[in-house]
């Protein structure tokens, strides 16, 4: 056991009470801390990879929405859930992720797009993830393997988004005829609140290729989504591991 | 001399006060974010006001009285405010930081993690508020600058609001905690820097939009550097591990140890005085 | 040169004219971005004629019709990518301030995404309706990809009403009628409100033990393990339990809910142009310059009439830019006027042009416009180039419409018509 050398006539605390009370405001000072930095982190990199199918409903597709936004998004709760279950065993960083993001993504919405920019609601309501957290949180906790939570609860993250924002999209998605082109009530919506700066063709959807099987890409899409959010999961663990290790990098100089 | 952010005492523990046991400011931290909070919101409300009134045409005068003025006053304010709290911090360090009791190395660690919550909160408006506002702004108007009225108070407002308090977190932490003075920690230097990076990459971007990358999409590589540099935020993972340590040392008086993670045998961090010793 | 045998009186009003113009007149022309696109771009890209706008004020709710032409220079810059590829009819406003309902290009849905024909002409029409109270700038526009948007010209309207009397009700193709407005979003949030719920259960649950001193120096200290009790597990059984059946449960309800839904279309279509018959005049230019101290251009040019009537030159227009020769032709009375070049076109010589005569032609194109909407940064800019179309009519009124392009090169010195 190896004591502080330095000259400490005492330690800060002295009674169990008080060092239970630091250890507390501790705690709850750095929750509300990581509360602000995953709103911060989490959604700079979502609106950045996923930000365009998140935003508008006309971009919300059955190829490129379904599969891109849960491989992508697994990565950060991946590393991050590496860090606080190796050191913490705390199963809650995919959960606090999803759950930062959903709230930063609203008030985005509200008082910006919507408050500033004056979209309808209606229009630019964001996905949820928190449903994929909570699978991949209590996967890990029951697992209690970092590995089998990749596999299992990262193909759960691909399916489970799925599966908890088709009730959020699928009432836009009834058809209406405009003067003879058959349209999504969400294609209407982007026809009709005008964007100058994102015409029609510079949406990333499913435009049909001569090589979809089968009449629905959506299944294809989620299985995709299952598979590859595993993959991620996998390489992002090691992100977190890299970052766990550097707890005791420590330089005299940079 | 005794100031906010610097007490030096070296006392004789028989004979201190029992009193409350000084950590976390929580009133130090809301003011902090109340600070924050109103710089932010008050660019909030100009930006409701005057940017589509005035902010749609880059060539008129309005445009360079609204918006390019603000634009150079902020520069302004951020080089006093980056000066003024940079050289208070740097010029008003205790010069000795040997001998530091406990119970104040402690206090000063809550000093710290409070000036970090204060970056990150920061961080939240730059990296979270007014970036996606950004893509409100930029989807639905025709770019005719780079210094359109949401990149004025993106880039060059919160932008530098955080770099000012994350370069600020780390001068305390280096001149007044004895493990933040002998040695840089990469994960806090990771977390500083990085963010810091996205302003060189704000440069690349607009330098791409002009040129280029004519399309508005958010989804596009040239914006996945701020993707990259963002990541570097998780740097207060490690962080977080290296205050956990510190935190065990100065309440228990004994230095952290890693039978359990199959760590090392001691706390690198503590090498400094195994040298000095 | 061709001299002029103007009078000193008309001389002196042109620059009297000049003069007021630069000076009084505000001389701009409101802009939405288009003034920091290179100008060289501007002039010989896109250019938008027969603008109109069916009123400059409606109600919420009220439809506002913004009809037109646009010529797709045949001459298209090579290296500014080409609506060959893709382009899309927009509209520049501030935002959803109007909705936009209906739209359409040589009676093409304009719901579509559409590749074009250089050389073409198209004619457009868009719907509009009045949503948020304020005046606006409403301007028709092409968004072409990977190049931009190009602006056509804009027009003030005001709303006026009350925005929240706004409505956009719509039946679907399974006679539900439904306002569009607010649909869906009571579903969405709900939703979203139960997810929440769920996380700060699970979030709730692990906040309210000691969170992490206490646990980090037990994994160190290789007790880990024993931090995850029995009760955690049944949590986190219960809480991936209620994760999977709420969101099968939803998926059922949804569907038994929404029986029918088509995936979200794309529209993506080649559109002719319109067939209109060649231009009976041809032109070539000889020089072209731009005088900077007089903020003129000066076309030389030979102009040849091919047709069997004779015509005179009615209006040069380019970058949204009219300059009418008044002799000729007048503009609609509520067409905006600072895109109308208060000194015209001055053209010599200033008579029909036979048919099949070919002559040399001189005209002064004068605005302070050029200046201040930046369409003459030559200096600053890589290509000098000018494009536009000229406006030829025959007695009876008949229009021919000649595309022009050419180099143009500024000068410093020399003499306007009007001033000798």
């Amino acid at each position: 056991m190896a004591a502080s050398l330095r000259a400490r006539t005492a330690p800060a605390t002295v009674t169990p009470e008080e060092r239970n009370r630091v250890y507390r405001r501790f705690d709850l000072v750095v929750a509300i801390l990581l509360f602000f930095l995953f709103m911060g982190l989490y959604h700079v990199v979502t609106m950045l990879t996923v930000g365009d199918w998140d935003f508008w409903d006309d971009w919300k597709d059955s190829r490129w929405w379904l599969s891109f936004t849960p491989v992508a998004e697994i990565a950060m709760p991946s590393a991050i859930l590496f860090i606080f279950w190796s050191r913490f065993r705390l199963p809650f960083a995919a959960t606090f992720l999803t759950f930062s993001l959903v709230a930063a993504e609203w008030l985005n919405r509200v008082l910006n797009m919507h408050g500033w920019a004056y979209f309808p609601l209606n229009f630019i309501w964001p996905a949820t993830l928190i449903p994929c957290g909570l699978a991949l949180d209590t996967t890990l906790l029951l697992s209690d393997s970092i590995l089998i939570a990749g596999i299992v609860g990262g193909f759960l993250w691909g399916v489970v988004f799925y599966l908890a924002n088709w009730p959020l999209i699928a009432p836009f998605l009834a058809p209406v005829n405009l003067h003879g082109a058959l349209m999504s009530l969400a294609d209407l919506q982007g026809f009709h609140y005008i964007r100058t700066g994102t015409p029609e063709y510079i949406r990333i959807i499913n435009r049909g290729t001569l090589r979809t099987f089968g009449q629905d890409p959506v299944y294809l899409s989620v299985a995709f989504a299952g598979f590859m959010s595993i993959v991620v999961y996998m390489v992002f663990v090691g992100v977190g591991w890299l970052f766990v290790k550097s707890q005791f990098s420590w330089f005299k100089k940079i | 001399m005794a100031t906010l952010l610097n007490t030096t005492k070296v006392s004789d523990a028989t004979a201190r006060a029992r009193t409350e046991v000084q950590w976390i400011n929580p009133s130090f931290i809301a003011i902090g974010c109340g600070i924050i909070a109103v710089l932010m919101v008050a660019a909030r409300l100009y930006q409701q006001q005057y940017a589509w009134s005035m902010g749609l045409d880059s060539t008129s005068p309005e445009f360079q009285k609204y918006w390019m003025n603000l634009l150079f006053s902020q520069f302004a304010v951020e080089a006093v405010a980056a000066t003024g709290i940079w050289g208070y911090v740097w010029f008003s360090r205790p010069r000795d930081l040997s001998r530091v009791e406990a119970t104040e190395e402690l206090r000063r660690l809550g000093v710290f993690i409070g000036l970090i919550f204060l970056y990150v909160f920061a961080v939240f408006w730059a990296a979270s508020f007014f970036a996606e506002e950004d893509a409100s702004w930029h989807q639905t108007v025709v770019r005719d600058t780079s210094f359109t009225p949401s990149h004025i108070i993106l880039f060059y407002w919160a932008f530098p609001v955080y770099i000012i308090l994350g370069i600020t977190s780390y001068l305390y932490g280096m001149t007044r905690l004895p493990r933040f003075g002998a040695r840089h920690s990469l994960p806090w230097v990771i977390a500083v820097a990085g963010p810091f990076m996205l302003l060189p990459v704000v440069a690349f971007n607009e330098w791409a939009h002009s040129f280029w990358i004519l399309e508005e999409r958010f989804a596009a590589p040239v914006h996945w550097w701020f993707v990259i540099f963002a990541w570097a935020g998780l740097g207060l993972g490690g962080l977080l591990m290296q205050v956990c340590d510190y935190i065990y040392e100065l309440t228990t008086g004994r230095a952290q140890t890693y039978e359990g993670t199959d760590g090392p045998a001691y706390d690198p961090a503590l090498d400094f005085e195994r040298e000095a010793s | 040169m061709i001299r002029s045998r103007t009078t000193c009186r008309t001389a002196a009003r042109r620059a009297l004219l000049i003069l007021v113009c630069a000076t009084l007149l505000p001389a701009i022309a409101y802009a939405h971005g288009e003034r920091a696109q290179e100008p060289s771009l501007r002039l010989s890209t896109i250019q938008w004629y027969d603008t109109t706008w069916s009123s400059q004020q409606v109600s919420v709710n009220q439809e506002l019709v913004v009809t037109g032409r646009f010529h797709i220079m045949g001459s298209w810059p090579l290296e500014i990518p080409s609506p060959t590829t893709l382009t899309f009819l927009n509209v520049g406003v501030p935002g959803p301030v109007f909705t936009r309902a209906e739209s359409e290009v040589n009676g093409v849905n304009g719901v579509s995404s559409m590749a074009l024909q250089l050389g073409g002409d198209y004619a457009y029409r868009i719907v509009l309706r009045g949503r948020l109270p304020g005046r606006y700038h409403v301007h028709p526009m092409l968004d072409v990809l990977d190049a931009g948007a190009i602006l056509g010209p804009g027009q003030w309207v005001t709303v006026v009403g009350d925005p929240a009397s706004f409505d956009d009700w719509i039946t679907t193709l399974t006679g539900r009628r439904l306002n569009l407005v607010s649909y869906g979003l009571r579903t969405v949030i709900g939703w979203h409100l139960v997810w929440v719920a769920l996380a700060l259960v699970w979030l709730g649950y692990w906040i309210r033990k000691p969170l992490l001193m206490p646990r980090y120096a037990a994994v160190q200290a290789g007790e880990g393990d024993r931090l995850i009790t029995r009760g955690d597990r049944m949590m986190a059984a219960v809480m991936l339990a209620a994760t999977l059946v709420t969101a099968i449960v939803a998926f059922a309800v949804t569907n038994v809910a929404n029986p029918v839904t088509i995936p979200l279309q794309s529209h993506q279509t080649k559109v002719p142009a319109l067939d209109e018959p060649p231009a009976s005049v041809t032109i070539e230019p000889e020089t072209v310059t731009y005088l900077v101290p007089g903020r003129t251009v000066q076309f030389h040019l030979r102009v040849t009439n091919h047709g069997a009537q004779p015509v005179r030159l009615g209006e040069f227009t380019t970058a949204n830019l009219r300059f009418l020769n008044a002799s000729v032709s007048r503009a609609d009375p509520d067409y905006p006027p600072d895109l109308l070049a208060p000194a015209g076109l001055l053209v010599q010589p200033n008579r029909p042009i036979a048919a099949s005569e070919s002559i040399e032609m001189y005209l002064e194109a004068t605005s302070p416009v050029w200046e201040t909407d930046r369409l003459t940064a030559l200096m600053s800019d890589p290509t000098s180039r000018i494009g536009g179309l000229f406006m030829f009519f025959d007695p009876a009124g008949k229009r021919s419409i000649v595309e022009f392009s050419s180099s143009i090169v500024p000068t410093f010195t020399g003499h306007l018509v009007g001033e000798l």
